[in-house]
């Protein structure tokens, strides 16, 4: 079969092309998003202990506390915020707005800016 | 899945229609529900956050929280359209990577079975504490 296909062009390959910032905030995007999906069965699990009293909550409060739990939740929201500001981003860009290559580097910034903010409020604010 | 006989463009060739290849003719819907539950989760989310952070993560406080009835319709509501978002999500990706059919079409299933399992028992938890 792949001889019935005809030869097409390759596409610079990974290792050796240099990736513009713009095409590894959408790396990010995706990677941050899976991250987050693998989070919801957590959520989920943080829901139960909530109906299962208050000594099954303080227990995972206490988890949650640890170094590891403050460390894992930073990532997390760190995660969110980025989604969601890059997100936010994307929605723009479907409305063909701010494509231009000048906006979409000024816009980088705008969202690590915005999330690392975002994330940094949080844990100041909890 | 046929191929739409009217279409301006003909990216198939006679045999990869034949070998049910090339485009199926939907897609279209996944790619706008993905906008739709992103732009319905912008606000749900900073609630979600400013609501957890004022409760502190107290037990007493989270409940107090979610029996309120508008809370909890809110949490319900970012529920279905986070897990929403990512069973769209996580099917792009499934789809993207994982070239073997069998496997493709078994990660898929799998992936929803559990998000739908999430969206079940996450609504029933909340009805539970709200009720």
């Amino acid at each position: 079969m792949s001889q019935l296909r005809p030869m097409r062009p390759l596409s610079p390959h990974l290792q050796i092309y240099h990736l513009p910032l713009t095409a590894k905030f959408s790396i990010i995007h995706r990677a941050s998003g899976i991250i987050l999906s693998l989070g919801l069965p957590l959520w989920l699990y943080a829901l139960y202990c909530l109906t299962q009293g208050e000594a099954v909550w303080h227990n995972l409060q206490v988890y949650l506390l640890s170094g590891f739990g403050v460390s894992a939740l930073m990532v997390y929201v760190f995660c969110l915020f980025y989604h969601l500001c890059n997100g936010i981003r994307h929605l723009f860009w479907d409305m063909n707005l701010g494509l231009d290559l000048k906006t979409a580097k000024y816009s980088n910034w705008a969202v690590l800016l915005g999330s690392l903010g975002l994330t940094l409020v949080v844990f100041l604010g909890a | 899945m046929a191929a739409p006989e009217n279409s301006a463009i003909k990216l198939n060739t006679a045999i990869t229609r034949t070998q049910n290849l090339g485009h199926s003719g939907t897609g279209t819907d996944h790619f706008i529900y993905q906008r739709v539950s992103a732009l319905a989760l912008v606000p749900l989310l900073l609630w979600l956050v400013a609501s957890l952070i004022a409760s502190g993560g107290e037990y007493t406080a989270l409940l107090q929280w979610l029996q309120q009835p508008w809370q909890s319709i809110l949490l319900l509501c970012l529920i279905i359209a986070i897990s929403w978002h990512s069973i769209l999500g996580l099917q792009v990706i499934i789809e993207d990577y994982i070239q073997t059919e069998w496997l493709k079409l078994s990660s898929l299933l799998v992936m929803k079975f559990i998000f739908w399992f999430i969206v079940i028992a996450a609504a029933f938890l909340v009805l539970k504490i709200a009720l």
